[in-house]
């Protein structure tokens, strides 16, 4: 089942740290991963992916670097830093406590 | 299709302001495209559909050129540019002193100021010239500040000895201490040198210039001189000696550890 893109877009920034957390990775990588980790679900778009990566590259959430593929080719790998950790901690939580108040208030619907 | 993508690519580029970040997007996005178009094809896709369908994953030219802008802002762009210029410059610079300390102390001597040592007999620190009285400063030889930048030539070896001389003008006129290093004389490893306070013998062998200035500026009386005597050796000293035959004071300097 594919999800609405506007639930997805807040929760962009989560995604792609969580990914970078595990392992460096660039960007069609970073698009197929999502897919197949969330069952091809999530469908993020190359346009949403290279904005975002390069702002939290101008933030210091994540590094760059240029490296060469298995495959031979020279590709921009992005790499999660220290301050790109504890971002996203904070943003699990964030998202923790938000996942708690819409089943709380979701469940708590009676039927009429 | 691969003239498709490159318009897309320039129109994506026309909307970033930052000019420099140009080259860097296109090559990312183009390897994006490519990997996307090469994985279609494996799936079977024909090549021309893959194309199609990787450049429409690639989203609306504009749309992608015009978020990328926000990041990429043309003033942080010029700012990174100029401070890492500003930090190259800065690294050159700082190579170039350490080079050049380098050389100063190191390199051509063979020996360091550190391991120089002065002794000064006590009896014989105190001595006077027809016109002025001197007076090594105990405990005082310092490093000449002004760097030192002659280049050796094949064969030679420049030494730069560095002393304090506190000097008693009683004259005005011999204020510029003209007298006194014609007065005196030096050896290297007992070998006499010739002297003079300019450069023109400076490269002949077993000879030598004196340098001086005032930190507390020029004036009569008791007056602190920091000193540097330069020689040209064909081999770094042992032990170079400072005579005044006329007061009777012999200076010599050491180096601790010298082969």
């Amino acid at each position: 089942m594919k999800i609405d893109k506007s639930l997805m877009s807040g929760s962009t920034t989560l995604l792609i740290l969580s990914l970078l957390a595990g392992e460096e990775m660039y960007g069609y990588q970073m698009i197929t991963e999502l897919a197949r980790r969330s069952n091809h679900a999530f469908d993020l778009k190359e346009g949403t992916l290279y904005p975002i990566l390069h702002g939290l590259e101008a933030e210091g959430l994540v590094s760059v670097r240029e490296k060469k593929s298995p495959e031979g080719r020279t590709r921009k790998y992005y790499r999660i830093t220290r301050k790109g950790r504890k971002a996203l901690d904070a943003r699990k939580e964030e998202w923790v406590t938000f996942r708690e108040q819409v089943d709380a208030v979701v469940n708590s619907a009676s039927p009429a | 299709m691969r003239n498709s993508f490159q318009i897309w690519i320039n129109a994506v580029c026309e909307q970033v302001r930052f000019r420099p970040d140009h080259r860097s997007i296109e090559f990312e996005l183009r390897d994006h495209y490519e990997e996307h178009m090469q994985d279609l094809i494996r799936l079977g896709r024909p090549r021309e559909l893959a194309e199609e369908r990787a450049l429409e994953a690639m989203g609306n030219a504009q749309e992608v050129g015009r978020a990328l802008d926000k990041v990429h802002k043309p003033w942080l762009g010029w700012l990174w540019e100029v401070s890492r210029v500003l930090a190259l410059a800065l690294a050159l610079l700082l190579a170039w002193k350490i080079w050049q300390n380098d050389i100063y102390t190191h390199s051509l001597t063979g020996r360091t100021w550190d391991q120089l040592m002065w002794s000064v007999p006590a009896s014989a620190s105190r001595g006077a010239t027809d016109y002025l009285s001197l007076w090594l400063a105990p405990g005082e030889p310092e490093p000449y500040c002004e760097p030192y930048t002659d280049i050796p030539l094949p064969g030679e070896t420049r030494v730069q000895l560095p002393l304090t001389l506190w000097v008693e003008t009683q004259d005005i006129f011999h204020d510029d201490l003209s007298g006194l290093y014609e007065d005196l004389s030096v050896t290297a490893d007992g070998q006499p040198l010739s002297f003079g306070n300019y450069l023109e013998d400076h490269s002949q062998l077993y000879s030598g210039y004196w340098n001086y200035y005032a930190p507390d500026g020029w004036r009569t009386g008791w007056t602190r001189y920091r000193w540097s005597l330069q020689l040209v050796l064909d081999r770094p000293p042992r032990r170079v000696e400072i005579t005044h035959p006329r007061c009777g004071w012999t200076l010599t300097a050491e180096w601790e550890g010298a082969v």
